[in-house]
């Protein structure tokens, strides 16, 4: 029996270097960051000045209704960015005959934590007892519940969390749902709205984050580069709708690509320690699970973080995959450009990619400033490329040992 | 800086007893312990003795004697703060 093919058909994306699915690749091909000061909150007790966050726009103001408090900023990106994607992929709702063929599966790594520091920082220290509905709006299930509400789908609707895979987890179980004839269509991605005091101090006290770039905030982020420092921590959301062969028919659509493997593994190891043999199995069930061998991949998006550890064995992993090739196959970071998206992160890079293999055009890894000797592959440093590829990896590596890895090809459909 | 008061600390992080520290102790090769166990006690030296260690010199940190030197030299009168 032959299983549904599985496509991307349409798109949305809120990041920091772009409002917009347009805005974001235009940006990203042209190496802009999105990395800047922060200056919307007090950093008195914290090092790291520099965030990717999403300047106010009128699309984040969108009407509310009484139960604004339900929207913490996560769902508010989710919802901009579902908009888009909904719109991209010619899908019209809300659907009076929900059907339990949709689905909405959404990864999340945070959730509202800006909606859970105001209870905590209510009940704790201003006790005003104000507070009310931040309290479902800080539930990681809230921005995937608050979608199908919009939408009208009442079809299964799960939240995803592993970290810094969750939206590659969330995409990669959507399209086995639509392979297994569990759903046809569904809203996938993921969103992260996560710079609050609290995320960034406890993240720099890791040592995960660059507290050295202050002054240059578009230089903090260096994936891959010899003098990097760390990671930065980042909003975004991309969310993707993507639907079975026989859900496309019927609409003049053309898809962004085809979804065609997905590999997950746990290193069960460390919480935060990358491994290596961990990286491999989940790149190497990708590739089985597309029925394709590594001489056949042509591009690699990377997880490229800028931490030293993630950096230096991702690239170790690439090498013991696809041996020789390994410095055949160009790799890019967004990271470089936008910081750590956390949950968002692995559905902005899929978007990314899907839009790279569509415009045969491959983004920079920028801030590649100084070699690395266990990190020299071909990251596309700096400025991008006109490349035209047909098959390519997503990498997502998250805190906790999990790994997710998408395979897309280009589509004929 | 009082060297028996830092050791303390230090033992209390990584729980262990302050007798199976020496001067020469290496953190990961002697103890075994991991990078985040190490950055728990660079955050709990920095909260004790309220300063704040250069990322960069975080790595030259790795045995009782080097970490107990840097940090005497930006806190020296660290104990009496």
């Amino acid at each position: 029996m032959n299983l549904p093919r599985v496509f991307i058909t349409g798109a949305g994306t809120m990041s920091p270097n772009g409002i917009g699915l347009t805005d974001y690749w235009n940006n990203c091909k042209n190496g802009i960051s999105g990395v800047r000061k922060i200056d919307f909150l007090n950093c008195d007790d914290i090092k790291t000045r520099v965030a990717g966050f999403i300047p106010h726009t009128d699309e984040l103001s969108f009407a509310y209704t009484q139960e604004e408090a339900l929207y913490d900023r996560i769902s508010v990106l989710s919802k901009v960015a579902a908009d888009e994607a909904m719109s991209a992929a010619m899908i019209q709702y809300p659907f009076d005959n929900a059907e339990n063929s949709m689905g909405i599966i959404l990864g999340v790594a945070m959730g509202g934590i800006y909606s859970l520091e105001k209870c905590y920082i209510d009940f704790l220290i201003e006790k005003t007892g104000k507070t009310f509905y931040e309290i479902l709006a800080a539930m990681p299930n809230c921005a995937g519940n608050l979608l199908a509400m919009e939408y009208g789908i009442t079809g299964p609707n799960l939240t995803i969390n592993t970290a810094c895979s969750s939206s590659t987890t969330a995409i990669g179980l959507a399209y086995s749902m639509i392979k297994n004839g569990s759903i046809d269509l569904c809203i996938t991605g993921g969103a992260e709205a996560p710079i609050t005091p609290m995320t960034l101090k406890h993240l720099e006290k890791l040592r995960i984050l660059n507290s050295n770039n202050n002054e240059m905030p578009e230089k903090a982020c260096k994936p891959f580069s010899g003098n990097r420092l760390g990671t930065v921590l980042s909003e975004g959301a991309a969310i993707l709708i993507i639907e079975s062969e026989n859900s496309l028919k019927g609409r003049d659509h053309i898809p962004l690509c085809e979804i065609v493997g997905f590999g997950m593994s746990n290193n069960a190891d460390h919480m935060v320690k990358p491994k290596v043999d961990g990286f491999e199995l989940a790149m190497r069930c990708a590739l089985k699970d597309a029925g394709m061998t590594p001489d056949s991949l042509d591009y690699i998006h990377a997880h490229g973080t800028a931490t030293w550890q993630n950096d230096k064995s991702e690239t170790e992993a690439i090498k013991r995959v696809y041996g020789e090739k390994a410095y055949k196959i160009p790799v890019s970071s967004v990271k470089s450009m936008i910081g750590h998206t956390l949950g968002a992160s692995g559905a902005l890079s899929t978007v990314l990619t899907a839009l790279s293999m569509k415009n045969e055009f491959i983004t920079p890894t920028i801030n590649l400033d100084v070699p690395d000797k266990d990190c020299d592959l071909d990251y596309t440093p700096n400025t991008g490329r006109s490349l035209a590829f047909k098959t390519a990896a997503i990498h997502s590596f998250g805190l906790g040992g999990n790994n997710s890895v998408l395979i897309v090809k280009q589509t004929s459909f | 800086m009082i060297e028996s008061k830092f050791r303390k600390l230090v033992a209390e992080i990584l729980g262990v007893s302050e007798e199976s520290i020496c001067y020469e102790t290496d953190f990961i090769q002697d103890m075994g312990i991991d990078s985040l166990k190490l950055m728990q006690l660079v955050n709990a030296i920095e909260c004790k003795y309220k300063i704040v260690i250069d990322d960069t010199k975080i790595v030259n940190l790795t045995t009782f004697g080097s970490a107990y030197e840097y940090v005497s030299t930006i806190a020296p009168h660290g104990d009496v703060a």
